[in-house]
């Protein structure tokens, strides 16, 4: 049986901790209300734009000749900006051989499986691409905690940006964001993928690995798109001002840069939640122990002082006798 | 009649049925009336004007992209946009001074700095004192 004061020692301890975990939910809870409101307000925004760059996508795919990439069918530019075929490949893609991998993580621990939930999701994704032919994979990371997981992995990195705030949010999407059309338009990658965490509520949070470029035309729109073949005029009556490689050099990197914010602050609003309800659990935990822990104090109170009186009570008899 | 949404990554600005719209398009100003055909234009920084029987407003918009889905539904999706009430030319003297010195400075900034002069001229052209 342990002494009285070692347990009541204890007993302070968790309570100390128990503080801290308060704290720290607290804190989560303010944050992650912030960022839950910033998170909604840009979803109609982001969605919208995403729905265009599909649009868009659709309409490209409807026109098989230019898969070709033949040079002599490019609509021509007005501003010198890059050829139709290029920013076919870049929107619609043919091959997915070079990949970056965008890895969302926080800055700090604490937030029950955030982090390692996203690495063991990389891990996957990395041997998947490596058993295909040809494939190779770089890596973008965001957050420290990314940071020093991929430093120690066999991973290729080519950039590490400090983890993302609210405040910081936009124009940490703006940096990544041109950085990543540069090497679209320098035809270094093919494909952009993104691993985030998709903010759900804030007790749950969902990893997210989404395709950013080429644009994933899912099947209803085609369908729609093959639907319409008998009224082709609504393909073509579509006007594009200034013209076509214009608006796509224009949208792809508010896109992309669209995309990236979004994706910040929804993985901001997940870690908050993420920690919120780690700090929960851990603030529960703490009152169990605490419970535990005082009543085992209260019986060792207890024994002590029965102890003594058998003690008074034997003295009193050995004095009788 | 036409549903004007005028959406930015900070919420929805504007949503209002009108009649008519103008907007800043990248080759200059275009209207919209009921029944234009599908359009997608890219925009600059400018003013958007609309028109509801007699009533005219007007918003401060960023660069973006406006979509005319041919349901006579028109979407200008921004960078940012300050309706009428929310204008002050106080605030947009402000940002153009900041802007201005910002462009003199650091070139990583130059970017932003000229988004935000382009946006503080749109402000003040819907406040009427264009320069």
């Amino acid at each position: 049986m342990p002494s009285l004061k070692s347990i009541r020692k204890r007993i302070a301890s968790v309570k100390n901790t128990q503080k801290i975990t308060k704290a720290m939910k607290m804190v989560a809870t303010a944050k992650l209300r912030r960022a839950q409101d910033a998170v909604k307000a840009i979803r109609p925004y982001a969605n919208h734009l995403g729905d265009i760059a599909e649009d868009l996508a659709a309409r490209l795919l409807a026109e098989p000749e230019l898969q070709a990439g033949g040079e002599g069918q490019d609509e021509p530019t007005t501003d010198g900006g890059p050829s139709l075929s290029l920013l076919h490949k870049i929107l619609v893609g043919g091959t997915d051989k070079r990949v970056r991998l965008v890895v969302v993580s926080a800055d700090r621990g604490l937030a029950g499986a955030y982090n390692s939930s996203i690495f063991r999701r990389a891990e996957r994704f990395a041997t998947e691409i490596k058993l295909q032919e040809g494939h190779s994979l770089d890596v973008v990371v965001v957050g420290k905690k990314g940071r020093d997981y991929f430093r120690r992995r066999p991973f290729k990195v080519v950039a590490e940006l400090p983890g993302v705030e609210p405040k910081t949010a936009a124009k940490r999407a703006r940096e990544l964001s041109s950085q990543l059309n540069e090497a679209l338009l320098g035809n270094e990658v093919d494909a952009i993928y993104v691993l985030y965490n998709e903010f759900k509520s804030a007790a749950s949070q969902v990893v997210r690995l989404e395709r950013l470029l080429p644009v994933k035309v899912r099947t209803s729109v085609r369908k729609q798109e093959e639907e319409s073949q008998d009224e082709p005029k609504l393909l073509i009556d579509f006007i594009y001002e200034p013209d076509r490689p214009a608006v796509l050099t224009h949208l792809l990197p508010l896109f992309l840069e669209t995309e990236l914010c979004r994706i910040f602050l929804e993985a901001i609003a997940s870690e908050m939640g993420a920690r919120m309800s780690a700090m929960d659990n851990a603030s529960r935990n703490a009152k169990e122990m605490i419970a535990r822990l005082t009543l085992q104090y209260n019986r060792a109170r207890q024994a002590a002082i029965t102890k003594e009186l058998m003690e008074i009570v034997g003295g009193a008899e050995a004095l009788k006798g | 009649m036409i549903a004007l949404h005028v959406v930015t990554p900070e919420g929805k600005t504007l949503d209002q049925e009108v009649d008519e719209v103008t907007l800043p398009g990248l080759l200059g100003e275009f209207g919209v009336l009921p029944g234009h055909v599908p359009m997608l234009s890219a925009m600059k920084a400018g003013v958007l004007r609309y028109r509801r029987g007699q009533e005219r407003g007007l918003v401060a918009v960023g660069p973006g992209f406006a979509e005319v889905d041919g349901k006579d539904k028109v979407v200008a999706l921004v960078q940012r946009a300050l309706p009428s009430s929310r204008l002050s030319s106080e605030a947009a003297d402000q940002l153009l001074a900041d802007a201005s010195e910002r462009l003199k400075g650091d070139k990583s900034e130059r970017g932003s700095a000229e988004a935000d002069r382009d946006f503080a001229l749109a402000q003040l052209e819907a406040l009427g004192k264009k320069s």
